[in-house]
């Protein structure tokens, strides 16, 4: 893939006076290293470090597995299911490049439901290697049995990953995470908003027909039970019923429910509010100053995903190995650079391009963090109940 | 001596050979197989796997894994007889039925002037109906979402016309979908109707008006019979994989309503109901086939008085 | 001599054609703007087109989509002329089963049967790939080009047939010299339509593709999962180029090759019959 131009990072702007990139995984003290190490300090003492576990010295160096050799001998395709560029540029052909004999490929997955994804899986048994999938569709597909169980001790990187996201994603490495909130354009309304309660009330009132919606059911259904002072993850009846109410009352303001280019509306300026991800909106403010993110009072719903190793995968060593690959600080980095989404390893932020780090939207305020609730796997009859619900949101 | 054999065989009968008479059989047992490939196909990769998912349909199924149960069942079919899913039905054969009228009119003139044309015209007139369907539908959908976004390159236009002022209202509302639909299904109503219109003798055509007949006569009389099979095939093509559509109201509609297509779908690839999902293409298959082969019988009769 | 055609249809008609071609032309202009996030015009530039044909990925899926399309277009259309041919002068009750077949095809979601022909071919162990999928395809676009080209069948008169037969013409040789080429017409345009409805699928080609065939409908699907970006706009007007050159192509090879299809398309050849 070509590299699309974005502002270098730290790593990138050095990358030129490495002679290799082992410079880094061997952790010999560069004049980088030496640049970075001030910068860790400051990120520890704002208690980042206390929230996502930072160690070390080792978590800046990265660990290699253990067992490379036995992974350097396989020999074949791994197939990865993910979305198209959901990882870093050079990633997949420098790990190639490192293991001769194996060649990564990615196939498109989790477009059409995760039904569908789960299904794919099934009836394709050693077809697939890794999977991409969030918290409930893992917790299905371990429930089906198509997952091969973690490997954590040929994956030492995995330490790197905060706790909080290691235990929300038991079945897999914790890549990436995304939180729900809204965005306004300062420009376009007299309003300052900071809760979901003034967007409910007074906000889809006032400004009806401009307010744009991502299309996410879990996302959605979660960020209105928060609204309402309710769990992400509740099974009670009459909890999703006042969710259903909540949402039907806001339906009628909306200008869209967005299947793509979620804050494009907002950009424009054809729309004033928009609820979408945190780091789709840090990407929108690169082109429209005036855009404002809210991380409301009330709390956020969150998704969480990762790397699963799919059961019946010939190059389960290899798949470990590029797991922790993965997970080395300057190879993440490089990933979030490419999508700007918000990370979950915190060793990798001094490699993660300023832009991002220290975005309102994406910057770990522990204080938000505590607000926002990971979406948890609730079972067959619950995943059905609120399925039934969305739909007849989508049908009023 | 040619004899009409039965329904209409081009080979003649005769007698008093033997011989021919073996070679009628075997002409008839030759054509037979002609059926072969279609019905071959149809029975092994639809037939089979309908049976399957109608067996789906009487079953439960075990959400953890989405395996499913066959265990006779009827509560997948009285489920869809909630007012959740009966508006989204409606909805989606009101659309169909714009689709079908809108693609007609706007396709029989189309289909009409390409028939006409010399010879050399109609193969790049065709090809030029043709083209931007061989672009992506997700492409093409967004080409004209961001045609018609408030203010985008028809707004510009209409804006510097003096004809509108704000932003362009198309996107997200019903009108917005309406042209989608018309845009994605036009190529269907045209090409079949193409196909049958362009039997029409020019110099039928010519001589009509000579002969004193009116355009309205001229019309009826010696275009509309050889029409008729463009014109079922056409509305055939249109309404019915519009009632299925579900990605031009997702897209162009702002995802706001909810079609029957959605419902199918939604069932089989979000929540792995593949039970309720058969149910309710079986069920929406039966009763749109039968209106099908009551039309279909009618066109057959109108086709008789062309030959 | 042809009479001028009259003024309104034709106006009519180039006004749909411009219809057609706005979001063709807007497609196009999104896949040289520079601005990857497409709300202002930021510049001409060829980087997507680019970006898109360094791919190996994008590569891949191109040439499995058109490897696709042409065989499932060839077998459809095989089976829909046979099939055609053969309706027509079928008993009434075997023709009715035969339309009740053809109509279900199109009437049923699409969805529905694949999942059943994922379901079959796993049991039979057929493995899944642009073979699969062909499968898939066929039936569908079988269905499609069948009711087209009936609808082209039932406005030929069988005299024509019959007189070549009392010619001493046989079945065969009527059908080849008559038939067909009337048929022709129905065939192409059947045909450059289905092929815009494989390129479309999705949902059995998701199902079916195995891990080594993936056109490129579910690949965009895929891309556009965040931004419609103008990788995605110029790998569709890709696409379109390389289909519209493929059978520009072939159009020239049948001015090579003076048959009926030369002749419908009026490029050279002999004189019409």
């Amino acid at each position: 893939m070509v590299e699309i131009p974005r502002p270098l990072a730290i790593w990138q702007q050095e990358e030129s006076a490495l002679s290799s990139v082992d410079d880094l995984t061997e952790g010999r003290l560069t004049r980088r290293s030496a640049l970075v190490a001030g910068a860790g300090g400051l990120l520890a003492t704002s208690g980042l470090a206390a929230l996502l576990d930072a160690g070390s010295a080792d978590a800046l160096a990265g660990r290699r597995s253990p067992i490379l050799a036995s992974a350097a001998a396989q020999a074949g395709t791994l197939t990865i299911l993910t979305f198209p560029g959901w990882y870093g540029p050079h990633e997949f052909a420098n790990f190639d490049k490192q293991h001769p004999g194996i060649t990564i490929k990615t196939a498109v997955s989790g477009t059409t439901g995760a039904a569908a994804q789960i299904a794919q899986i099934e009836t394709n048994p050693g077809a697939f290697d890794v999977t991409l999938a969030g918290v409930p569709v893992s917790s299905q597909m371990h429930a089906a049995g198509v997952l091969e169980p973690l490997k954590t001790s040929q994956i030492p990187n995995l330490k790197l990953v905060g706790s909080t996201f290691r235990k929300s994603l038991p079945y897999g490495i914790p890549t990436d995470f995304g939180k729900t909130g809204y965005g306004y354009r300062k420009d376009l309304i007299t309003e300052r908003p900071t809760t979901w309660r003034e967007l409910w009330t007074t906000l889809a009132k006032k400004y009806s027909g401009k307010i744009t919606m991502l299309k996410y059911d879990s996302d959605i259904q979660g960020t209105a039970l928060k609204y309402l002072g309710y769990s992400v993850n509740t099974k009670s009846k009459s909890q999703l019923q006042a969710m259903q109410n909540a949402l039907l009352k806001l339906k009628p303001h909306l200008q869209a429910i967005l299947e793509t280019d979620y804050s494009k509306a907002l950009i424009e300026g054809t729309a004033v509010i928009a609820i979408d991800y945190d780091y789709d909106i840090a990407a929108a403010q690169k082109h429209n100053k005036n855009i404002v993110w809210v991380a409301p009072k009330e709390g956020m719903a969150a998704y969480l995903e990762g790397w699963c190793a799919l059961k019946g995968s010939k190059l389960l060593p290899t798949v470990w190995e590029l797991m922790n690959s993965h997970l080395a600080p300057k190879n993440y980095a490089s990933f979030i650079n490419n999508t700007g989404s918000a990370f979950v390893e915190q060793s990798a932020t001094r490699y993660i391009s300023k832009s991002i780090v220290h975005n309102p939207s994406l910057r770990y305020d522990p204080v938000a963090l505590k607000r926002v609730e990971f979406e948890k796997y609730l079972g067959p009859t619950q995943i059905a109940y609120r399925g039934r619900l969305w739909e007849q949101f989508l049908a009023a | 001596m040619t004899a009409d054999v039965g329904n209409g065989s081009a080979v003649s009968a005769r007698a008093d050979s033997p011989r021919r008479g073996l070679r009628a059989r075997l002409g008839r047992a030759a054509h037979h197989l002609l059926a072969l490939p279609s019905v071959g196909w149809t029975v092994l990769f639809f037939l089979a796997p309908l049976a399957i998912l109608l067996l789906y349909s009487f079953g439960t199924q075990n959400l953890l894994t989405f395996q499913v149960q066959f265990g006779w069942t009827l509560s997948n079919y009285t489920g869809i007889f909630q007012s959740l899913y009966i508006k989204p039905i409606l909805r989606s054969f009101e659309l169909s039925l714009f689709a079908t009228l809108a693609c007609l009119v706007i396709g029989f003139p189309v289909a009409y002037t390409i028939a006409r044309a010399r010879r050399r015209s109609q193969a790049i007139l065709l090809l030029m109906v043709m083209i931007p369907f061989w672009t992506s539908f997700v492409v093409r959908t967004y080409g004209i979402y961001n045609l018609v976004s408030y203010n985008g390159p028809l707004y510009q236009l209409l804006h510097a016309l003096g004809l509108v002022h704000g932003y362009l209202h198309v996107l997200f509302t019903p009108i917005g979908v309406g042209i989608g639909i018309v845009y994605t299904y036009l190529p269907l109503m045209i090409l079949p109707l193409f196909v049958s219109l362009e039997r029409i003798d020019p110099a039928l055509l010519e001589a009509a008006p000579d002969l004193g007949a009116t355009p309205t006569r001229t019309f009826r009389r010696v275009i509309l019979p050889l029409a008729v099979p463009g014109i079922f095939a056409g509305c055939i093509l249109v309404a019915i994989p519009a009632t299925g559509e579900y990605v031009i109201p997702v897209i162009l509609g702002g995802g706001k309503t909810l079609m029957f297509g959605n419902v199918v779908s939604d069932q089989f690839l979000n929540l792995g109901d593949y039970p309720f999902g058969a149910a309710m293409s079986v069920a929406l298959t039966f009763a749109l086939l039968i209106v099908l082969m009551v039309l279909r019988s009618r066109s057959y009769k109108a086709e008789q008085r062309i030959t | 001599m042809r009479l001028r055609p009259p003024r309104l249809r034709s106006i009519f008609t180039s006004f749909v054609m411009v219809f057609l071609y706005a979001p063709i032309v807007t497609v196009i202009v999104y896949s040289v703007n520079k601005d990857p996030l497409l709300i202002h015009w930021e510049g001409f530039t060829t980087r997507w087109y680019k970006q898109a044909f360094n791919d190996p990925t994008v590569r891949q899926d191109v040439v499995t989509t058109l490897k696709v399309a042409a065989l499932s277009t060839a077998i459809s259309l095989t089976i829909a002329v046979t099939a055609a041919l053969w309706a027509r002068r079928a008993s009434h009750r075997w023709r009715r089963a035969f339309d009740g077949l053809t109509y279900s095809r199109i009437v049923l979601p699409e969805v529905v049967f694949a999942l059943g022909l994922l379901v079959l071919l796993g049991k039979l162990h057929v493995p899944f790939g642009v073979g699969a999928i062909v499968l898939g395809h066929v039936v569908f676009n079988s269905a499609y080009a069948t009711v087209i080209i009936q609808a082209r069948l039932a406005t030929l008169n069988e005299t024509l047939e019959e007189a070549a037969a009392d010619l001493g013409a046989s079945r065969w040789r009527a059908f080849r010299r008559v038939t067909m080429p009337l048929l022709l017409p129905a065939v192409i345009v059947a045909g450059l339509l289905i092929v815009s409805f494989s390129f479309d699928d999705v949902i059995v080609s998701q199902f079916l593709g195995g891990n080594n065939a993936q056109p490129v409908s579910v690949l965009i699907l895929g891309m556009i999962h965040l931004h419609v970006t103008p990788e995605v706009n110029a790998i569709g007007s890709g696409l379109m180029l390389i289909t519209l050159l493929t059978f520009s192509t072939a159009g020239l090879i049948t001015v090579l090759w003076p048959t009926g299809a030369g002749q419908f398309l009026g490029l050279g050849g002999r004189a019409a019959e």
